[in-house]
């Protein structure tokens, strides 16, 4: 049966929930990203190599609810098998993001140190950044965990929400590109130790 | 320059996803994950500030 003759179905109120928490996923994603170019331009702290590295797991962790939104327009796969797989990338990107921030909070761990960059609310960006994976790997574990109540249905085509929170982050994402081309250069060396 | 590719991928691995090319996106996702491990390994040739 075509996917645009499907009957609507009411959702439940888990997987409402849970479409939603997607959408907000991704929104966390982008003002992380946006609150990391103010402080690279605005507070005019330059990110280093594991700054930027820990910039790039991120976006990567919300390729995965990116990928479930995505996919809801309907696949050859079952809506389970691509909520698995949605939360599966943002799993490997977190522990990816959180082996880099880990190793950069270990470089300043001695007494004394002052830490690499400007302390947002207490804490260093990198330090921020080991919290933020510690949390997408807890949401990430908890939906898989019910991932068979909480699977989205099928849709015919994608919501105006839907399609303007993905167009925020492929905005984002294409900001980040120009920004490191320009800021960085093509060749030119950055931070090498944060 | 690893870390402009990067974010390009990164980019492409999302127009992907977007565009529902599923076994072309896990590729992606492989290499970009590659990358980002190899650059950070990369990184690993400094000694931390501390002796033990």
């Amino acid at each position: 049966m075509n996917i645009s003759e499907r009957e609507p179905t009411l959702d439940s109120l888990p997987v409402r929930l849970q479409w939603c928490l997607l959408h907000l996923y991704i929104l966390g994603i982008c003002g992380i990203l946006l609150a990391a170019f103010f402080v690279q331009f605005g507070l005019g702290d330059a990110p280093c190599t594991l700054c930027l590295l820990q910039r790039c797991c991120m976006i990567l962790a919300a390729l995965g609810p990116t990928w479930i939104i995505a996919t809801a327009t309907g696949t050859s796969a079952s809506p389970l098998e691509n909520l698995s797989r949605g939360f599966g990338i943002s799993v490997i990107a977190s522990v990816l993001g959180l082996t880099i921030s880990a190793r950069q909070i270990l470089m300043h761990i001695a007494p004394g140190d002052p830490g690499f960059g400007i302390p947002i609310f207490g804490y260093h960006l990198t330090t921020w950044s080991f919290i933020i994976f510690w949390v997408i790997l807890l949401i990430s574990g908890t939906t898989l965990l019910f991932s068979r109540s909480l699977a989205p249905t099928a849709k015919s085509q994608l919501g105006r929400y839907s399609k303007a929170t993905l167009a925020l982050l492929g905005s984002l994402i294409f900001a980040n590109v120009v920004v490191v081309f320009f800021t960085h250069g093509a060749f030119a060396p950055l931070v090498q130790t944060p | 320059m690893i870390e402009c590719g990067i974010f390009i991928l990164l980019l492409l691995l999302f127009l992907a996803i977007v565009r529902q090319f599923s076994m072309f996106s896990i590729g992606l996702f492989i290499l970009c994950l590659g990358f980002i491990a190899l650059r950070f390994i990369a990184s690993i040739d400094s000694v931390p500030p501390i002796s033990l």
